[in-house]
């Protein structure tokens, strides 16, 4: 008995033609695998057992092995897909990448229109993060993912999401990651509550939209500035724009020009700033803080 | 011989790029010291030679890049001259300079919309269309195709398919046909107009057969997801 897996966007004739060059060799892969009925929903990366030794027609798996050819026609749906909850965010996706993963945690559910032909995938959060990965089913000119819940989160993590994401309505997240990447962090500015914000690796030519978030940690290690004014104003807008933040620990490897160090002197000497716990700078190794 | 609908070569769908090409007009968010807080201010301007009657026949377009405020916004129509000085059209219903923007999201009724759902209706360009005081905002992009929910085209499909015709799901389908060249039993038939349309989220309110016509008149209503 030898062992097929399902490849993105496979259905079950697919999986026939591909193993015995006819789709009447549904038979034997119904036989072989108890489970699997006509209206099984084949999941990429499912194993399915078959016999190697029964080819219904010898040509077309020579055929289809040679040419390297995928048969996978996957499912189309005939009807809208409604989603139960409100849209929050949509996330454009360059039409060559062929999947996309994001890792969430938090309370309520989310539903993804993944922008292909897959159902809409609704998860329900909980505390302890959960990596979602979504294989694209379709080519597309544009793709679009969109966003739907009735949710905060704790964590969300949109490193490999590859895409940049748009909210449209303010939205809790108290931890958010972004790592490697250069999509627009304008989304940002609507984020409520976030206190950890992790964009190491980063090419970044703005942080205006951060500039208003009580953060209590901001990774920017190994981050490329597009101009090193841009971390400068936002070292600048922080002490000319203190407001009722907390006190954060920021790591850099960038060091900002002498216009920024000044707004970091300012911030860790103003006493009222450091009274509940302490800034501190962590820049290239070397801390700066209130002594 | 219709030429204007094509089919992407590599996608296999029908292209509804947008085939207009409008006169984008400048529009900018502007700083309203007399406005309330929980509205934004944008401001589109136009040259004096175009006549208000003819904005407000026409309308405008605009492009609107992402605004991540979510805030509801009323807009003004600015009209420059050429010797510098401008106007701006007044609001028929309360005087002012100012429109409230609404839209009608996802087919509903006109209602006001937040800056940051605008990508909702189009990713780049509106139009704007000043109605009874307000300011209607649609897409500014128009293709050949309309999309609209296709729900009697299903309902047709599914009624016409005979088990067996359909590549996905075999054994899916009324198969109106083999009904109507027999002896109808009714009963049977409801039972399986109820169960095909409910497995693909429809609920069947209401069916009547006339026999002298063969029409059979359906009445659904959509309840699930699939």
């Amino acid at each position: 008995m030898a062992q097929h897996i399902v490849k993105p966007n496979q259905n079950i004739f697919d999986v026939a033609l591909e193993l015995y060059g006819s789709v009447e060799g549904l038979f034997d892969l119904l036989i072989s695998n108890e489970s699997l009925t006509m209206n099984t929903d084949l999941k990429t990366g499912t194993r399915l057992e078959y016999h190697d030794y029964f080819v219904i027609n010898d040509g077309i798996v020579k055929s289809i092995k040679e040419n390297n050819y995928i048969p996978a026609n996957g499912e189309r749906h005939v009807y809208f897909k409604k989603p139960n909850y409100d849209l929050f965010a949509v996330c454009g996706i360059d039409n060559k990448i062929v999947s996309s993963s994001i890792i969430i945690g938090g309370q309520g559910n989310v539903q993804i229109d993944w922008g292909d032909n897959s159902d809409l995938e609704t998860i329900a959060l909980s505390n302890q993060p959960q990596e979602i990965t979504h294989y694209f089913d379709s080519i597309v000119d544009t793709r679009r993912l969109k966003f739907y819940g009735d949710c905060t989160f704790t964590t969300f993590d949109a490193s490999n999401l590859n895409g940049d994401m748009f909210l449209t309505r303010p939205l809790i997240v108290d931890e958010y990651i972004s790592k490697s990447n250069g999509y627009s962090l304008k989304g940002l500015f609507l984020f409520e509550g976030t206190v950890i914000l992790n964009l190491q690796g980063m090419v970044i030519s703005e942080l205006e939209p951060i500039s208003d978030m009580s953060l209590q940690e901001l990774n920017l290690l190994n981050v490329r500035f597009t101009d090193v004014s841009v971390l400068d104003n936002y070292l600048q807008y922080i002490a000319t724009n203190y407001g009722n933040r907390r006190n954060c620990v920021v790591l850099l490897n960038t060091t900002p020009t002498e216009k920024g160090m000044q707004a970091i002197q300012t911030i860790i000497n103003e006493p009222s700033w450091n009274d509940a716990g302490k800034w501190k700078f962590i820049i290239n190794g070397d801390i700066y803080t209130k002594e | 011989m219709r030429k204007d609908i094509e089919i992407h070569i590599n996608t296999g769908d029908i292209v509804i790029n947008p085939h207009n090409t409008p006169k984008l007009r400048t529009f900018n968010w502007i700083t309203n010291n007399g406005g309330l807080e929980r509205y934004i201010y944008g401001e589109i301007q136009l040259p004096g030679n175009i006549s208000e009657a003819t904005i407000k026949e026409n309308g405008v377009y605009i492009s609107i890049p992402y605004t991540p405020k979510y805030k509801e916004f009323y807009v003004r129509i600015k009209r420059i001259f050429s010797d510098e000085t401008s106007s701006f059209i007044q609001n028929p219903v309360d005087g002012s300079d100012w429109f409230l923007a609404r839209s009608g999201l996802c087919g509903g009724d006109m209602k006001n919309i937040y800056a940051s759902q605008l990508l909702l209706i189009s990713e780049n360009v509106f139009y704007i269309r000043l109605n009874k005081g307000y300011a209607n905002i649609y897409s500014g992009n128009e293709s050949d195709v309309n999309i609209v929910p296709a729900k009697r085209q299903n309902a047709n499909l599914m009624l016409k398919c005979l088990p067996t015709n359909n590549y996905r799901y075999p054994l899916t389908g009324v198969g109106l046909i083999r009904w109507v060249n027999s002896n109808i039993h009714y009963t049977e038939l409801s039972a399986v107009l109820q169960r095909e349309f409910g497995d693909d989220g429809m609920n069947v309110k209401n069916a009547a057969f006339d026999l002298e016509s063969k029409d059979l008149q359906l009445e659904l209503e959509h309840y699930n997801n699939d």
